[in-house]
């Protein structure tokens, strides 16, 4: 019956070849944003790697993520020295990278922090993060760009660029102050990939000598070796040294006395922000549902019309023995065909389509696709679609059982 | 080894229709001679056991129609009966070979090389070059189609061939050819139920029967 319904469906050629195409297309689609909303869902889920705490000021965690992972946004107050000291001491904590915002390059965010952060945060995958070219920056000078950033701005190693007091391209350029380019980071598939990286001391550099936005002091009057150190920071990235202690260090710090510090533990904040997000990529799985049984009806309309045409085609395959259930039978096993390969194409275009754009999607979106054969969401999926053609071709077979019951052979 | 007695079908959109008494012994090669339209084919459907009767029965081998099931007379029509119509006999996406095969493989019979031995031999007998049977529908000529309907016919070495006005879109002696050849292919154990208008060909029949149908 099915070799019968090829041979069918070939004959048909064009037609069919039309409605299949809008089937692939349409599970090609639904396939392909599942995939991505999924990437950017992981993506997000793994924008802060290798951190167990994010330490501020007191605010709250959606803020606090906002601006220390996704540098969106501003803290309304920093935390000090002090603070730092304390994280320091704390028994539980293995370690504390501080990181201070507030300059940008064009549209980039510039971080400075320790050395240190390259060596604990992590990338996407939960890799050490990797330096493409170059390596950390060592001077107040030096400046290490994500991979994002190099692309983008077409820079190389050492290049030397300018960094702006502010953000988003409003701020003013330090234009005194030049910057070697020490290190390219490899793509990491999390913000990093859009942000430039300096040490503390050069954000105390470019903040020095500067009152109410306006420079006081020329840089070259300065005292290089005599840099202050550095007394305020936006926000910690912690690591623990037993995981287990995470929930505690987290209350400890939240209850401090002089409530100065919040601690978020950034897989909550993140699922927190993420069920916002989320909603957006529900519309998409509607609408591509909607794509979906919008073809299903094509394939319905297909071999509805194509019923009447088939008279003749069914009333010979009766006289040669076919059973109306087996004309039923064929003419779903047509529809089993469509869909089957319709959904198996898809799959297989979805498939290489993202290992093919996998690196440029990486590098553009911070996307990583999955490249898994067994997702067991893709396959519901499809098997879904299969299913829903089937029921869908059950109604030209009811037809074509019942006529081939009363109208017999037309000579 | 047929009988039919006091048919008659009720149809939703046409008027009732009542069919005459008829009788066919094994071998024997009928002529049924009726004038287009009334009701040769409903009369074929209803021995065939695509349509049920609504009185009277048919019998066939012994047993009538109405003791057997749906299946049984679907898997009867694919291995003792062969039926060819007056055109459009093949299906159009099928090449010869498919389209004669197509009983065996609706009866979920294998293709043995005896089968293909057979086939081979009625071509032969039917004058159908072996290379048509390579060829879909529309690159043969009408009468090369009604060969391959006939090969398909007869390749399950049916008890009862049932034909309805099969060589009628060829000229008559075309048709009158290979009518000839038609009934000298047949065994002693064959027989043929032909129904035509068709004048001149009475002589290929063991018996010629004239129908009249009653359209109450």
């Amino acid at each position: 019956m099915l070799s019968l319904a090829w041979a069918s469906l070939r004959a048909r050629a064009f037609t069919v070849g039309l409605v299949w195409l809008a089937l692939m297309m349409s599970v090609f689609l639904l396939l392909v944003s599942d995939r991505l909303s999924r990437a950017a869902q992981d993506g997000f889920n793994r924008s802060i790697n290798g951190v167990d705490l994010i330490v501020s000021t007191k605010t709250g965690p959606l803020e606090t993520l906002l601006y220390s992972v996704f540098h969106i946004g501003q803290p309304l107050s920093n935390l000090d020295a002090k603070h730092l000291e304390q994280l320091n001491q704390d028994p539980t904590i293995d370690w504390a990278i501080p990181i201070a915002l507030g300059d940008s390059h064009g549209e980039f965010r510039v971080v400075a922090t320790q050395a240190e952060y390259f060596e604990r945060l992590r990338d996407a995958r939960n890799q050490p993060m990797r330096f493409a070219a170059g390596q950390a920056f060592n001077g107040p000078t030096d400046v290490v760009l994500g991979a994002q950033v190099a692309h983008q701005l077409n820079y190389q190693l050492g290049q030397s660029i300018q960094l702006s007091h502010g953000s988003g391209g409003l701020g003013k350029a330090h234009d005194d102050l030049q910057f070697r380019i020490v290190g390219i980071l490899a793509a990491t598939g999390t913000p990093a990939d859009q942000s430039l990286f300096v040490s503390l001391e050069a954000h105390s550099l470019l903040h020095l000598g500067w009152s109410n936005g306006r420079r006081i002091v020329p840089l070259d009057r300065l005292e290089w070796d005599s840099l202050p150190p550095v007394d305020s920071v936006t926000a910690v990235f912690v690591g623990l040294k037993n995981p287990l202690t995470l929930f505690q260090t987290a209350r400890r710090i939240n209850n401090e006395p002089n409530a100065a510090m919040s601690a978020v533990i950034p897989g909550v904040a993140l699922a927190q922000l993420w069920s916002i997000v989320d909603r957006i990529e529900a519309i998409f799985s509607l609408l591509g549902g909607f794509i979906v049984i919008m073809s299903l009806l094509g394939v319905l309309a297909l071999s509805l019309t194509a019923l009447d045409a088939r008279t003749r085609e069914m009333a010979i395959l009766r006289a040669c023995g076919a059973s109306p259930l087996q004309l039923a039978g064929l003419v779903m096993a047509e529809a089993l065909w469509i869909a089957l390969s319709a959904a198996g194409f898809a799959f297989l275009l979805t498939h290489v389509g993202s290992l093919a754009m996998s690196e440029w999607l990486t590098r553009e979106f911070a996307i990583t696709p999955h490249h898994e054969w067994w997702v067991a969401r893709e396959w519901l999926l499809m098997m879904t679609v299969v299913g829903l053609t089937l029921l869908c071709s059950m109604i030209p077979a009811i037809r074509v059982f019942r006529r081939s019951l009363q109208s017999g052979l037309n000579a | 080894m047929l009988r039919a007695e006091s048919l008659g079908i009720t149809f939703k959109e046409r008027p009732p229709l009542r069919l005459p008494p008829l009788s066919l012994q094994r071998g024997e090669k009928v002529l049924i001679q009726a004038p287009s339209g009334a009701g040769k084919s409903t009369l074929l459907n209803l021995i065939a056991g695509i349509l049920r009767p609504t009185t009277g029965d048919i019998e066939f081998e012994g047993v009538w129609h109405s003791q057997r099931s749906d299946r049984q007379l679907d898997q009867l029509r694919a291995t003792s009966m062969g039926l060819v119509f007056q055109t459009f006999n093949l299906v159009d996406y099928l090449n010869g070979w498919d389209n004669v095969t197509l009983p065996l493989r609706l009866a979920k019979q294998g293709i043995t090389p005896r089968v293909r031995q057979t086939i081979q031999d009625i071509a032969t007998d039917l004058q159908l070059p072996l290379s048509c049977l390579g060829r879909k529908p529309n690159q043969l000529s009408i009468g090369q189609q009604q060969r391959v309907a006939l090969v398909r016919a007869l390749i399950t070495q049916p008890k009862l061939i049932l034909a309805d006005e099969p060589t009628s879109a060829l000229d008559p002696d075309a048709s009158a050819a290979l009518l000839g050849l038609i009934t000298r292919r047949l065994s002693p154990e064959q027989s043929l139920l032909l129904v035509s208008h068709q004048q001149g060909i009475e002589s290929l029949f063991d018996r010629v029967q004239t129908l009249e149908f009653d359209h109450a």
